[in-house]
């Protein structure tokens, strides 16, 4: 899709969701999961800074702003700093409570909560199912809270139908699963054709991480999930985007979504050194989460080789790994036992003879991974050199 | 570990005995039998024996009633006291205290955990008590056994082994003591790398290690954190899928009972069609029959007046044939007057002279009588017709009479019927009359159910609330003594190192030993001072000499460094060890102070053990607060669930609520009738009492229809009936007044009786008629007698005037009857006329063919349609409440989907699971490197033994070099297996000798193994206690145990035991009157056990004697 003439422009607007600030990845170590969390934060002000650069008058964001209705102060916090550097009067920002983070009494939506206090007043909060603002005389949004976790109640059936003779703009803006997602009838279900069913020009919908139209073959009117503009899991298809959207007089839509994200998710598997040596030579693993998975039966100095690359792409305690975020899966890297004596005759009669004993008992298939590791142990004390 | 006091109360044959020991070597002297083995035996039962055991029954005094008591004083590797002090008996109690300074004593422990925590501290390879299968009586270890052997096991120590021992403390702790193996640099390197990690990864006795600090607790607490909250996140997914599953089958079900409330409300709505148009048809239907009825007795009465009509003809023929009657009687009467004249004439004529003239005229009158006789006959034949037609009709009219009373029977019948029908249709009326009366009944009781209900939800859910607030009262106290814990914790993780820092403080702590092991090969420095002067020595850091003017020669042993200090002259400090290990033992050192010692200090923690130990306990608090917390959490999800299941039955409470609202307008629906039959019948109905009642009524309401019919048709019927009597009975008045009219012409006569008359007078007439025939006939010859026969057919002519006569006044008043008649039915003519020229045939005759097309334009109706409406008014209501059910249920169950987690937990779920997956692999990881660490050490000492290395070789080497120097060179080397049993003794001036350790004399044992418990206490610089261990030693060899014994006080403590202590100090020294007495500048502690030790007095004997 293309924008329409700016001259046609009625609205623009950035249409995000699923930030899940707060959401904890207890798959990685302690050092990469901060590295993620950290993320979530950091790209709102990224797409903050794609709103001011694309002028648009509003930002709607449908819901799952935080991983759960109470986060750590330190989320709402940061959050709040993010609207305090901006000035944007004219810009209003809707935040849309989701399934994750609904609005419930005790929740961080409530009225009396600080986050809530503390907001600036462009900074909406959608928390009532008959919610509607008139973004300009020509344009008017209509929101749908969620007030629950799970619900089987289609949220757009709140937005009141288009009346004859109103030629406004219409916008929705909701968050809940639509009739492709898994378990949809109890998670706010979307009817497909609620734009068309409620009159709305655009839907703005939340909760999918990934960027998708829905149904993918209906460009007009939109109903559009903009996806995490960090992705959360590495399964998730083109998320790390949020969509500008520009509204013409003849109330079509048009979409352009714009990348926000630092970390692209990534899955790869070394069956080879040479495979293995290739990706710690990538410059471009900085900003990746990697999942890499070890699948190679390698030789005494192979297997010492690829623990230092492994712990070169990895990091220690004293620097840091060249990937952004790794999660290895070392159990394919096997080591050749029948070679290992071939490369020990240089040891003492008592360490080579540790070394028969111990490939003897890798051939065992009960003892096969502990006599592996126990000879590359002794393989790497012995040849390590010595510190003085 | 050295002793420092020990005070015995009430121990056997001690009554008292208080006893401080010094540093070096402790020599207890005194006679036979006063205590001295006992103070040894009153050591181990500090050290080793639990207060309540049975092995302490041997400890109670012999002269007195008393709790043997023992408090021994001991100061640990780290400087730290340590004070066991023990009750023994039944009620034995134990307690431990412990000191930085030895003065102020803070309470460590008491009870069981005494034992568990002294075996902790010495690690002689003795297990905490109370475990499975362990020993009874006192325990004993290959260490113990070194250290403390009774004087009766003197040389039990070269039968030990260190494998039988119950824990492998010992062992670890001797192996690290002894690890001075000469081993190829490589192999140790690796051995030491395999030994750091086995070590960090498994506990003595090879079990993996648990503690805060274990790699293993790390990895498995995360596996267990993940597979707990998995299984809480299933826990909560299949509560929350089972609502989502419900919700979707409720929204299904009541998609489906909305379906089915349409589908039954269009069959309602067909079958109130076809029952409308049923009953549409009926009423047409009945319309028409009354149309037609209304037609056919208009009909009727046409018929009736056109049969009036023919019947006022034939009365009219009959009139005119009375009239003729009447001529012909005129004219016969004529003719028999004539015939009077003729025959009077004939008479006159026979008599007179024209007798020919006559007699033709004669033949001519009788002629004429023929002709009027066969008129008479002709008239009697018509009255012979008519007296029949008379009898035909008198049948008619009785057959007519004999209808009416069929017909009055078949009326009486029908309005019996009719009557029958009446009563039935008010029984009926009457008992749907009770039927409603049920129905508003079982709805008032429905309603004050509801009534009742509404209190009772309200009841529950206000304890679901009440009891929800508790539990997050609960919830915030938990949660505030977890964050209170927390903090707490956290304050004094401020001050503890990370667990990485701590590894690391023990790994320095390490490296420093091994530098200092290192170090340590041992130097000697001799001193022979020209003169006397001021001397002070310090060995180790240790001092050792400290005399003001010393003279003669001294022998200064140290391991590593001996610093002399001459007057105010010069320092000379002397250090074992290459340039090179003392230059890194100074780094080490530095580094410990640098980095370790700060940390120790803030952490105010003295050792690294204890510091891991508090790091520990961090961990289990950190632990335990989180316990708390996740408790907290469970219970502030209860309390929302609870509240959850009280907003549903508030809008239970609401529901029913609205239900009971009408309940005064259902009380007033039932009337003011008895409720008592009502609650009766009320109380038979079934569970679905609505339901049957209705039912009820509508079978009421269905036979109060059919009985309605019923009389309807009765009432239809019987006033057919009563047309159809009313009809024969006109018909028998007409029949009858055709009868009469029939028999008007009788005039009065019966008709049987005309008609014999009749027939009679043709059979008279017949006769006259032949009669005259013959008197014709025979006129010619009777010439004469004609005369006679004109006199006679005379007064024949004028008797047949006078019976002409009559008949002519007869007809004449037939004729004036059947005038009457006739006029009579003209006027009923008339009348009948009159009333059909009211009815409008034509008009009836439209109203028939305007119901006829009514009825054909209305569509047919299926059969039974009552039953239909019936059934689909059933399945209406079914439906309808299926659909009020599953709504309610849906509301609840959505109600209940707010508080699940849906997709959430399932993604939570998701991610849980792969972060346990990796988790285990990381487990599996870490279990299989710390697996593999413990193969190749295990491989690299099994090679290591094959290969001539062991531990017994370590504590053999000194063994054997003292043994030779003692016994001159006799004895060569001494073997040692790796669980350091003694193996063999080389004799060195034999080759080839064989092993002729079992072959020693009671003292050469008695020293050699008194060598290898001193060369085990040395390594362990542990305290050694010698019961009178040399007694069978010569003067030389003792002379040159006591030298070896100073020289070792020097660095660990030795008691002896002694009953000679002149082997040990010379006389002069023990020419004192003082209790206790140092010398040797403090490295030899005299003490006279005479002077210390009370013993038990005769008359304590005397008192409470005991076997």
């Amino acid at each position: 899709m293309r924008p329409a003439g700016e001259d046609d422009i009625v609205m623009k607007f950035l249409h995000t969701a699923d930030w899940h600030l707060g959401r904890r990845f207890k798959s990685f170590g302690e050092s990469e999961e901060l590295k993620l969390t950290r993320a979530r934060l950091e790209v709102v002000d990224r797409l903050l800074l794609v709103a001011e650069r694309n002028t648009v008058d509003a930002v709607l964001c449908a819901g799952d702003l935080f991983d759960e209705p109470s986060p750590d102060p330190q989320w709402w916090e940061g959050l709040s700093a993010l609207f305090a550097k901006r000035r944007w009067s004219s810009r209003p920002v809707f935040l849309l409570p989701g399934n994750h983070d609904p609005f419930t009494p005790d929740s961080i939506w409530a009225k009396d909560h600080k986050f809530r206090k503390g907001l600036p007043d462009w900074v909406h909060v959608i928390d009532r199912p008959d919610f509607e603002f008139a973004l300009s005389s020509d344009v008017v949004l209509y929101g749908v809270p969620c007030t629950s976790r799970s619900g089987a109640k289609d949220p757009t059936e709140s937005i009141p139908m288009r009346a004859e003779g109103d030629d406004r703009v219409r916008i929705g803006i909701v968050h809940g699963s639509t009739f492709d997602v898994p378990n949809c009838q109890t998670h706010f279900p979307i009817n497909k054709d609620a734009a068309i069913a409620r009159g709305l020009d655009y839907l703005a919908i939340g909760d999918t991480h990934g960027y998708r139209l829905v149904p993918p073959d209906r460009e007009i009117p939109p109903t559009i999930y903009p996806g995490a503009p960090e992705a959360t899991a590495f399964d998730e298809r083109e998320p790390g985007h949020v969509a500008v959207v520009y509204m013409s007089r003849s109330r079509r839509a048009s979409v352009r979504r714009e990348r926000v994200a630092h970390w692209t998710w990534e899955e790869a598997r070394i069956t080879t050194m040479a495979g293995l040596r290739d990706l710690t030579r990538r410059s471009d693993l900085g900003a990746r989460v990697l999942r890499l998975q070890i699948a190679m039966r390698v030789s005494a100095p192979e297997y010492d080789e690829a623990e230092k690359l492994l712990e070169d792409l990895s990091g220690s305690a004293a620097k840091h790994g060249r990937v952004g975020v790794l999660a290895l899966d070392r159990q394919g890297l096997e080591l050749d036992t029948a070679t290992v004596a071939s490369h020990c005759t240089d040891l003492p009669d008592v360490l080579r003879s540790t070394v028969d004993r111990l490939t003897t008992l890798a051939s065992d298939p009960s003892f096969k991974h502990t006599a592996e590791r126990a000879l590359y142990h002794l393989y790497r004390s012995a040849k390590q050199p010595r510190v003085p | 570990m050295r002793l420092a006091r020990i005070v015995v109360e009430s121990f056997q044959a001690i009554q008292h005995a208080d006893i401080e020991l010094g540093p070096g070597l402790n020599v207890l002297h005194g006679p036979n039998d006063l205590g001295k083995s006992t103070l040894a035996s009153a050591i181990r039962a500090a050290l080793l024996l639990p207060p309540s055991s049975s092995e302490a029954e041997a400890y109670v005094p012999w002269y007195a009633d008393a709790t043997p008591r023992v408090a021994l004083t001991f100061v640990d590797g780290d400087n730290r006291y340590w004070k066991v002090s023990k009750s023994f008996g039944t009620n034995g109690s134990a307690e431990l205290h412990h000191s930085k300074d030895g003065l102020s004593y803070s309470l460590d422990s008491k009870g069981r955990v005494v034992e568990e925590k002294i075996r902790t501290l010495l690690a002689w390879g003795i297990p905490a008590p109370g475990g499975k299968g362990a020993p009874r009586g006192l325990p004993t270890s290959f260490i113990a056994s070194a250290l403390l052997a009774a004087q009766t096991d003197v040389d039990s120590i070269l039968e030990r082994t260190l494998d039988a021992d119950a824990d492998g403390s010992g062992r670890l702790r001797l192996t690290k003591a002894l690890a001075t193996l000469a081993q190829d640099p490589l192999f140790k390197k690796v051995l030491d790398a395999a030994q750091r990690e086995v070590d960090a990864c498994f506990t003595a006795t090879g079990q993996p290690r648990r503690g805060k600090s274990s790699r293993f607790t790390e990895a498995t607490n995360t596996v267990k954190r993940l597979r707990e909250e998995l299984l809480e996140i299933e826990r909560r997914i299949a509560e929350s899928t089972s609502v989502e599953e419900s919700v979707v089958l409720l929204r299904e079900q009541a998609v489906r009972a909305q379906g089915e409330v349409d589908e039954a409300t269009s069959a309602l709505g067909e079958a109130t069609t076809a029952h409308d148009r049923a009953l549409a048809r009926a009423a047409a239907q009945a319309e028409l029959d009354v149309a037609r009825r209304a037609l056919a007795e208009i009909d009727a009465k046409v018929a009736y007046v056109e049969a009036l009509a023919t019947d006022a003809k034939g009365l009219e023929a009959e009139l005119d044939a009375k009239r003729k009657d009447l001529e012909r009687a005129e004219a016969a009467k004529a003719a028999a007057e004539g015939g009077v004249r003729a025959a009077d004439e004939a008479h006159r004529a026979a008599t007179s002279a024209d007798g020919a003239r006559e007699l033709e005229l004669r033949r001519a009158q009788l002629a004429e009588s023929a002709s009027k006789l066969a008129g008479l006959r002709k008239d009697a034949s018509t009255r012979l017709e008519r007296a029949t037609r008379a009898a035909e009709a008198s049948a008619a009219a009785e057959r007519a009479r004999v209808n009416v009373v069929a017909a009055r029977k078949v009326a009486d019948t029908r309005k019996t019927e009719l009557t029958e029908s009446s009563g039935r249709a008010a029984e009926a009326k009457a008992t749907l009359a009770g039927a409603k009366a049920l129905v508003s009944y079982v709805r008032w009781h429905a309603a004050a159910a509801a009534r009742d209900a509404v209190e009772r939800f309200r009841a529950d859910a206000a304890g679901l609330r009440t009891a929800a607030e508790a539990k997050d009262r609960g919830a915030a106290e938990a949660a505030s003594r977890s964050v209170a814990a927390m903090e707490a914790l956290e304050k004094r993780a401020t001050v503890l190192p990370t667990n990485e820092q701590a590894k690391n403080i023990a790994a320095l702590e390490r490296k420093v030993a091994l530098a200092e092991a290192e170090l340590g090969g041992g130097l000697t420095v001799v001193m022979r001072p020209r003169r006397a002067v001021e001397v002070r020595v310090l060995a180790d850091g240790t001092q050792v000499i400290a005399e003001a003017a010393l003279s003669s020669e001294s022998k200064i042993d140290a391991k590593r460094a001996v610093e002399v200090l001459v007057g105010d002259m010069i320092d000379i400090e002397v250090t074992a060890g290459t340039a090179d290990r003392r230059h890194a033992l100074e780094e080490l050192r530095a580094r410990w102070r640098a980095e370790a010692a700060p940390v120790l200090e803030l952490a105010g923690i003295a050792t690294v053990e204890a510091l891991q130990s508090a790091l520990q306990q961090l961990g289990t608090d950190r632990a335990a607060a989180a316990d708390i917390a996740a408790a907290a959490q469970r219970e502030r999800d209860e309390a929302a669930n609870m509240r959850a299941q009280a907003s549903a039955l508030d809008e239970r409470a609401d529901h029913s609520a609205s239900a009971a609202a009408d309940i005064e307008e259902r009380r007033a629906a039932i009337g003011e009738v008895d409720l008592a039959p009502l609650a009766a019948s009320f109380a038979k109905l079934g569970a679905a009492k609505d339901l049957e009642a209705e039912k009820a009524q509508r079978v009421c309401e269905r036979a109060l229809i059919e009985h309605e019919e019923a009389r309807a048709k009765a009432d239809r019927e019987s006033g057919v009936a009563a047309y159809q009597l009313s009809d024969a009975e006109t018909r028998v008045v007409e029949a009858e007044a055709r009868a009469q009219e029939a028999s008007a012409g009788l005039e009065g006569a019966d008709a049987s009786t005309v008609r014999a008359a009749a027939e009679s007078e043709l059979e008279r007439l017949a006769r006259e008629e032949a009669e005259v025939s013959s008197v014709l006939n025979g006129l010619e010859a009777e010439a004469t007698r004609e005369v006679e026969a004109a006199a006679k057919l005379l007064a024949l002519a004028k008797s047949q005037a006078e019976a002409a006569a009559r008949a002519a006044v007869e007809a004449k008043s037939s004729v004036d009857t059947a005038h009457g008649r006739l006029e009579a039915h003209r006027g009923k003519c008339e009348e009948a006329r009159r009333t059909l020229d009211a009815l409008d045939r034509t008009g009836a005759a439209s109203a028939v063919a305007v119901r006829e097309a009514a009825l054909a334009a209305l569509p047919e109706a299926p059969p039974q349609t009552e039953d239909l409406l019936a059934a689909a008014e059933r399945r209406v209501d079914a439906a309808r409440r299926a659909l009020t059910e599953a709504k309610e249920e849906l509301l609840q169950k959505e109600g209940a989907l707010r508080h699940v987690g849906g997709n959430i937990l399932r993604d939570e779920s998701d991610r849980t699971r792969e972060a346990l997956l990796g988790a285990e692999a990381r487990e599996r990881s870490v279990e299989t490197d710390a697996a593999a660490w413990k193969l190749l050490h295990a491989t690299l000492r099994a090679v290591e033994n094959e290969e001539g290395a062991h531990l017994g070789r370590a504590l053999a080497g000194p063994v054997s070099a003292r043994f030779t120097e003692l016994t001159g060179g006799r004895y060569g080397a001494l073997q040692l297996g790796t669980d350091l049993r003694a193996q063999s003794l080389e004799v060195t001036s034999i080759s080839g000798t064989p092993d002729v350790l079992a072959r020693l004399s009671v003292g050469s044992r008695n020293q050699l193994a008194t060598l290898v418990r001193l060369s085990i206490a040395e390594q362990l610089k542990s305290a050694i206690v010698l019961d009178d261990q040399l007694v069978h030693t010569d003067g030389v060899r003792h002379a040159w145990f006591r030298d070896l014994l100073l020289r070792a006080a020097l660095n660990v403590q030795v008691v002896v035991l002694t009953c000679r202590p002149a082997d040990y100090v010379s006389r002069d020294e023990l020419d004192t009157d003082s209790a206790v007495r140092d010398i040797a500048g403090g490295s030899v502690r005299l003490i006279d056990a005479s002077r210390v030790v009370k013993r038990w007095s005769s008359s304590s004997s005397l008192q409470r004697p005991r076997e």
